[in-house]
């Protein structure tokens, strides 16, 4: 160091004099308070957030997760569809010329009449609900009739 | 309180689309008019009708009967189904598939004494249908049947007709 460097160091006397005349700030505790309170007001906030977000996220997911299956799932019958069980059991040809037609449906009927019906739906007894059925058979466009 | 803020809205909402309504050139306002007129080539709009269905049996009494009904041409679609007269007002067997369809099967039998059933041209159903693009209509007889199980040939014929106010 030079001695011109050393020239800029202030006196002793100053120095000290300078160290007792500082005093360092102070807040009255009305302001601490009133900071504190704000910064305690603003973390609860954010983890109030947070805790919404993380209640809210899974459930969100799950809400997403469950229209996913609900739209994705097959609604489709099986193949064959609900009327494959019905009168799937036995021909239903009843009058035995071939083919399946309202005349079928009338045989049925006149059969139920007679109290000697067939049951064809499976349901334990034959009545009209089994003409209904068998008649319904015979109108289908896919082929019922054939 | 929601509900009030609600009517406001759409009172200002209301208020608004008259304010630019008035503020509207009349040239523009011309051509609004002008697009919403339906262009001449535009297909024409599809109709109702009915089909009413027939079989002729002569002089046999018709106890159960299954006819095809189908738009040979043109461009219709089934929309309903409902009975014919008599023994058959009742509504008829059909596939509910065949509605928006050109094509149905419709069915219908009745367990009466055969003095108590219909003969002659009977009237067994009628078929609603949309027509898109003019249609022809063919039917055909399944099957028709005396009261004991029988079968008889039978011819099948249709009639259309316009519904009151089906097209207004």
């Amino acid at each position: 160091m030079s001695e011109h460097d050393s020239n800029l160091e202030p006196p002793v006397a100053l120095r000290e004099s300078l160290v007792r005349g500082y005093t360092p700030p102070t807040a009255p505790s009305a302001i601490d308070a009133a900071v504190l309170a704000a910064a305690r007001r603003d973390f609860d906030r954010s983890r109030r957030r947070r805790r919404i977000w993380l209640t809210a996220g899974p459930l969100a997911a799950a809400a997403g997760l469950a229209l996913a299956v609900f739209v994705m799932w097959p609604t489709t019958p099986p193949p064959g569809g609900p009327r494959a069980g019905l009168l799937a059991a036995g021909s239903n040809d009843l009058n035995a010329d071939g083919a399946i037609d309202m005349l079928d449906a009338l045989t049925l009927a006149r059969q139920v009449a007679s109290g000697r019906g067939v049951d064809l739906n499976g349901d334990g007894v034959a009545d009209s609900r089994d003409v209904d059925a068998l008649a319904r058979r015979a109108v289908r466009l896919d082929g019922g009739a054939s | 309180m929601m509900k009030a803020a609600l009517v406001l809205l759409s009172l200002v909402l209301c208020m608004l689309g008259g304010f630019a309504g008035q503020g509207q050139p009349e040239a523009d306002r011309t051509t609004l008019r002008r697009s919403v007129e339906p262009s001449p080539a535009a297909p024409p709009a599809p109709r109702f009708e009915y089909v009413d269905v027939y079989v002729d049996c002569g002089d046999k009494p018709l106890a159960a009967w299954q006819v095809e009904l189908k738009a040979a041409a043109g461009k219709a679609s089934i929309v309903g189904v409902e009975g014919g007269d008599g023994v058959y007002s009742q509504a008829p067997y059909y596939d509910e598939q065949a509605l928006q369809h050109e094509r149905v099967i419709v069915g219908g039998l009745s367990t009466l004494a055969p003095e108590q059933l219909p003969s002659g041209r009977v009237r067994v159903a009628r078929v609603h249908v949309m027509i898109e693009a003019e249609a022809e209509f063919g039917v055909t007889v399944m099957a028709a049947g005396l009261a004991d199980g029988t079968r008889f040939d039978a011819s099948g014929s249709i009639e259309r007709g316009q519904a009151p106010g089906a097209n207004k």
